[in-house]
């Protein structure tokens, strides 16, 4: 690869804003602007400004909470037929041993508008009617990695780039002084720490799109940012004529070299010095009423907590934050589910339905996308010990429960169907890519035209592969 | 920007830069050559007229600033000598650190 040419045809978008009359010394208002014509259409056609993806890393099981099955509760230990099963890749955990269907021990509820939930989601099920349970979602994904990078980037091969960072790169931002696109990692979970995968900073890296829309991840514990205050002896104006002095020998280089992440560099300074002020405000809790706090349980009030990154994640779509990315794991129940899966629908019921209240009830709701989805399903035979107060289930990536809501999601449905075994998508199938594409819809995004030329291709979140938007579950 | 704020602001890469600016400082001369020497010792090149131009002005502004504020540059840099040294370490402490900040310093081809 020509790095040079490379380089020469990222500079096209440089002589555009150019030749529209802004120079290079007005990257600070272009970086404001949409990035190109796509975008530009994009403010017009949009449901939705802003995302919140709850992202449930471990892959929760569907069978115990979101696809009800009560055709299997006297099935419990019946083999599977191959005819379900159709040659399905395993997982080396799996190969080779028998397929025994264990049904959940949990029950499952009606809510009021028709939708069936776990009894172990009563909160979420309270809030139905403002839900979109989408059942039929499938991935080719089987383990952890590939999984959740194919979530997160579209892509099981690492290296693409993340879904924040395609917003960041084709909308700009709404709010110069904060990241378009933060991190939050549960610190903890009450859901066993059995079989807990790592999370990587590749999940929401901005892959070859430039790295300043790559994706800035708070601390679980502890300060939220770290160095975020000047040392002693440095104020303000000093760190401000520092950062100028930067800006100045950064740009005087990049116009000679021509590296567009030396723009990046510079953005990324600027953005350090706009966090050191707005960080502060937004990570103070101490204004919230307590009607707010309560909303979202106990557990708000532990720093690292699933609650308080919702919280956290309310004040940032408040602040006009374009993506913001919750990783919950603990989810991974190859054995003693039963024991394990009500303290991680503990950790996260209240809070999940406590946001879409408050975002609700601020205005937010109605702009603002909420995505709670694994990275796959969980398979239907058991795993480890079969009673039916005790199993286990292994990885499951033909069908996938998730569920979204605000910003253009119509509520109070479910959408897709799966088999009697919770095996195979039945009706109305949602490929990853799918769900991607719904995404960048209700944002106002074509999908096919938000790209990024990259290794030959014309990149892009959903793949080269067709992907179709779901009207199914718009309003 | 977390790699941003982790270069200005942590203790170890400030104290680099102070102890740069305090030998230069000690060796007689102009604020050009004691420039040139900083930088070449960062970034291992010369800085060109324009890129010396940003900082000599920075520097110039700083000393103002600290000038202005003893107490700030007393907490800067509490190893100096006297006020006016703590001020004149203070500043060149400042454009010391802004140049181990640069992209170019970063980022090796």
């Amino acid at each position: 690869m020509d790095v040079h040419a490379e380089s020469a045809r990222l500079m096209t978008r440089r002589r555009l804003l150019n030749a529209a009359g802004m120079g290079l010394g007005a990257t600070a208002l272009g970086a404001l602007l949409p990035q190109n014509a796509a975008a530009r259409a994009a403010a017009e056609t949009a449901r939705a400004k802003r995302v919140i993806f709850l992202f449930m890393a471990g892959a929760p099981s569907q069978v115990d909470l979101l696809d009800p099955k009560p055709g299997l509760m006297d099935r419990i230990g019946e083999p599977l037929p191959p005819s379900v099963t159709m040659g399905q890749r395993v997982t080396a955990m799996t190969r080779g041993r028998e397929q025994k269907v264990v049904p959940s021990m949990f029950g499952f509820e009606r809510a009021k508008c028709g939708v069936e939930w776990s009894t172990l989601l009563p909160h979420l099920s309270r809030v139905s009617d403002r839900i979109c349970v989408l059942r039929s979602l499938r991935t080719n994904a089987i383990n952890h990695d590939p999984g959740k990078t194919f979530m997160c980037t579209g892509s099981e091969i690492p290296g693409k780039a993340s879904m924040g960072s395609w917003l960041s790169y084709g909308l700009g931002s709404m709010n110069r002084d904060l990241p378009d696109f933060v991190v939050l990692t549960s610190a903890f979970w009450t859901g066993g720490t059995r079989n807990v995968q790592g999370l990587y900073s590749r999940l929401w890296g901005s892959g070859y799109l430039p790295s300043k829309h790559q994706g800035v991840a708070f601390q679980t514990a502890g300060d939220p940012v770290l160095f975020l205050s000047n040392p002693g002896g440095v104020d303000r104006a000093i760190r401000r004529r520092m950062l100028d002095a930067m800006g100045e020998v950064n740009r005087a280089h990049q116009e000679r070299a021509g590296d567009p992440e030396i723009a990046t560099s510079i953005a990324q300074g600027e953005m350090a010095f706009r966090m050191q002020a707005s960080v502060p405000e937004l990570t103070d809790l101490s204004g919230e009423p307590k009607s707010v706090l309560d909303l979202y349980g106990p557990e708000v009030n532990k720093p690292g907590s699933f609650a308080r990154n919702c919280l956290l994640a309310r004040r940032m779509v408040e602040r006009d934050v374009r993506f913001v990315q919750l990783f919950h794991r603990g989810w991974d129940h190859h054995s003693i589910l039963p024991k394990q899966l009500p303290g991680q629908c503990y950790d996260v019921d209240q809070p999940a339905a406590a946001l879409l209240l408050d975002l609700e009830r601020r205005g937010l709701l109605d702009d603002t996308i909420v995505v709670f989805a694994g990275e796959f399903g969980r398979t239907i035979y058991g795993q480890g010990r079969l009673a039916r107060d005790d199993y286990g289930r292994d990885h499951h990536p033909r069908c996938f429960s998730a569920w979204l809501a605000g910003g253009g999601i119509r509520g109070g449905i479910s959408y897709g169907r799966t088999d009697d075994f919770s095996y195979n998508v039945a009706e109305d199938p949602v490929e990853v890519r799918d769900l991607h594409a719904t995404l960048l819809h209700l944002l106002g995004i074509d999908h096919e035209r938000l790209t990024f030329p990259f290794q030959g291709l014309d990149q892009r979140l959903t793949g080269v592969e067709e992907a179709r938007v779901v009207k199914g579950m718009l309003s | 920007p977390l790699q941003a704020l982790l270069l200005m602001n942590e203790e170890e890469y400030l104290r680099a830069a102070r102890h740069l600016a305090a030998a230069e400082i000690a060796i007689e001369g102009d604020d050009e050559a004691r420039l040139e020497r900083i930088y070449e010792t960062i970034t291992g090149r010369l800085p060109e007229a324009r890129v010396s131009g940003a900082l000599l002005s920075a520097l110039a502004d700083l000393r103002e600033l600290y000038g202005a504020n003893a107490g700030l540059a007393e907490e800067l840099c509490s190893e100096a000598a006297s006020g006016a040294d703590a001020a004149e370490l203070a500043a060149w402490t400042m454009v010391t650190s802004a140049v181990q900040n640069l992209d170019t310093t970063r980022t090796r081809d």
